[in-house]
């Protein structure tokens, strides 16, 4: 096993009763970076952190930490912390406790104790705190005790359980930079767990889609946004979501032809049909992110303008096609206005095709 | 405004009406305690001539000249005080660490499984009385009559069950990933429950301890039918109404000795009472 990987899960299974949680699953992490296990909610990421974490123990497959073989050993002996969703901060002792905790454990000398809890309450700035009892602290700082108390144990591997929820939108903002920044500061490697897809595009260094349980895409988050290679995937990340269409394909001419209940589009001009030859007549579902269509005089697609949604510097237009509804970016000083009659384009390159009965994408780019 | 002024007074005479029911036994008790003899029988609720005249004859029945007539018959109360505050301390440390441990497995992995969790509380639904004659026979055989030893295992037997459902809500309550953060910043398990659950479960241990204390500490039956000098507390206050009459006086005099131990007891924890619920978290 290279250097380079601190961790490897090894076709992980974990059954509680007749559910599979974890589906036989494999990856690994790279030392230093901060990787995203993204997921909706009972998709088995947690219960994959938990098995990383040792809280878990999986009924088949193998984990190992910095090439060593831990799939036995209890959670304390692998040198991994975990800052669970809800914090898990000690109530009924002071942040100065709660972060001496593990140094208490590891019977350190108090000066040692002292010195270390000091040096991080410095960085995660909770030294104004360390006498408060910890069932008295607001949610930022319950966050950062957690942080520290793991920090100052020095883990190989730092986890962090969709540590953002209990944050309202801004504070998630300013939380998530400061993770963040500290992650890169320290160096440290994390796997972050979270639903949400956002959060997981900006944190991640490489991120892991789950669903069920399996685990259906690797990558960065570049390739996980721009080349999903599920359907699920596709709807799943990016906001707002991707645009959906269903229907037979067909090529005329030069022309790419959809062929839905309602009608035929043409779905883009000039094409290389040689590439979309062997997809026609398949049954498939078309999808392009709402930054990749475009209203143009030569559209290929008319519809009307149902109603416009203004989202910061852009707007989200809903375009009525039939009884279809396309949603596309449009920049805020777009003249558009609702009821007009509008052609759209699909940017050809970004547009991806997904087989209708499995939803696993038939054209790789 | 008138309603409420009128729900207002009905509220506060319920109130009073309940207050007096509750307190007049006490007050009565107080107040016997310190009537001479000829006045245990006056409906006057002060006495008229106060004395402590009951109190000598608890702590120093050969020399209290009153009650010449009965003194052959009893010790001075502080043996008996003694004897069931050993017992009962004893029995309260013993179903309390019992009931803590049995609890913790029950709350966290469902150990005794949910049967024989629901079996102990069924045993506490009989009357204590049917089981008067098998452990009298027990401790024939075991030759533990009339041994405060008998006593304590007997009421920390008997008292376990409540501080298992007592602490078993109390361990309930607290979030599991505590402990879980606990084992993964390196503790062993028996360090989770030192140093995590033993702190958060206090005031359940406070409340089962006061609760299996009072149980034990006013036990009659069981004491009046296992010992016989060895007496506890209950049994002696029982033995002022003798065969050849009844010592109201004293008697009220040792039952308000008798409650003032549970007093100062509950009244040194009451802090861990009031703080126990004010963990100060907010979950989900």
């Amino acid at each position: 096993m290279s250097n380079k990987i601190i961790l490897r899960l090894e076709n992980i299974t974990k059954r509680f009763g007749s559910v599979v949680a974890v589906d036989n699953i494999s990856f690994d992490v790279y030392r230093g970076e901060l990787f995203t296990l993204l997921g909706p909610s009972g998709c088995g990421k947690t219960t994959t952190l938990r098995i990383i974490a040792g809280l878990e123990s999986p009924d088949a497959g193998k984990v190992y930490i910095d090439n060593v073989d831990v799939t036995e050993k209890p959670a304390r002996e692998r040198d991994v912390c975990l800052v669970f969703q809800e914090y898990a901060v000690f109530p009924h002792m002071s942040v100065f406790d709660n972060i001496a905790f593990g140094l208490k454990i590891r019977r350190l000398s108090k000066q040692d104790i002292k010195k270390k809890v000091m040096e991080v309450a410095d960085l995660l700035e909770l030294s104004d705190h360390l006498n408060t009892k910890g069932g008295r602290l607001g949610l930022s700082e319950q966050q950062k005790v957690a942080i520290a108390r793991c920090l100052v144990v020095e883990p190989k591997i730092l986890l962090l359980d969709e540590p953002l929820t209990l944050a309202d939108a801004r504070v998630r903002e300013r939380m998530r930079r400061e993770l963040k920044k500290l992650q890169k500061d320290l160096g440290i490697t994390m796997i972050y767990v979270t639903h949400d897809q956002l959060e997981a595009l900006m944190l991640s260094d490489r991120m892991a889609v789950m669903r069920s349980g399996k685990l259906i895409q690797l990558g960065s988050p570049e390739e996980i946004y721009d080349n999903p290679n599920e359907l699920f995937i596709a709807t799943f990340v990016g906001s707002p979501t991707i645009n959906l269409l269903e229907g037979v394909l067909d090529i005329e001419k030069d022309q790419l032809i959809l062929t839905t209940d309602a009608r035929k589009y043409v779905i883009g001009r000039h094409i290389n049909t040689a590439i979309y030859q062997h997809l026609t007549g398949s049954e498939v579902i078309l999808g392009f992110r709402p930054e990749d269509v475009k209203i143009s005089l030569d559209g290929t697609i008319e519809g009307v303008i149902k109603f416009i949604e203004v989202a910061g510097d852009k707007k989200i237009v809903h375009v009525k096609i039939d009884d279809h509804e396309i949603r596309l970016l449009a920049d805020l000083l777009d003249p558009f206005v609702e009821g007009q009659n509008v052609k759209i384009n699909i940017n050809m390159s970004k547009l991806h095709i997904f087989d209708k009965k499995t939803g696993r994408k038939i054209l790789k780019r | 405004m008138v309603r409420n002024y009128i729900s207002n007074i009905l509220l506060w005479l319920i109130l009073v009406v309940a207050i007096i029911w509750t307190l007049i036994p006490v007050i009565w008790m107080i107040s016997l305690s310190f009537k001479p003899y000829g006045e245990w029988r006056t409906p006057s609720l002060l006495p008229q001539k106060p004395t402590l005249d009951n109190y000598i004859m608890l702590f120093w029945p050969k020399s209290a000249s009153v009650f010449i007539a009965y003194t052959a018959l009893l010790e001075p109360i502080t043996d008996s005080l003694i004897r069931s505050l050993i017992v009962s301390v004893l029995a309260t440390l013993i179903a309390v660490i019992i009931g803590f441990f049995t609890a913790y497995g029950a709350s966290r992995y469902n150990s005794p499984g949910p049967f024989t969790l629901f079996f102990t509380l069924l045993t506490r639904m009989l009357p204590p009385a049917t089981f008067v004659t098998p452990i009298v026979i027990y401790y024939t055989t075991l030759n533990l009559l009339d041994n405060i030893i008998g006593l304590v295992l007997l009421y920390s037997a008997t008292t376990v069950t409540y501080a298992i459902w007592i602490l078993k809500g109390f361990i309930d309550a607290i979030p599991v990933e505590w402990e879980e953060a606990a084992l993964i910043e390196g503790a062993k398990p028996l360090q989770v429950i030192f140093r995590v659950v033993i702190p958060l479960a206090r005031p359940g241990l406070v409340v089962s301890g006061l609760f299996v204390f009072l149980m034990s500490w006013t036990e009659l039956l069981f004491a009046l039918v296992l010992t016989r000098i060895n007496i506890t507390l209950p049994v002696q206050i029982s033995m002022y109404v003798t065969a050849v009459g009844a010592l109201w006086g004293v008697q009220a005099a040792a039952a308000l000795l008798g409650s003032l131990i549970p007093m100062i007891v509950g009244y040194l924890i009451q802090r861990h009472l009031i703080t126990g619920f004010t963990f100060g978290l907010v979950r989900g």
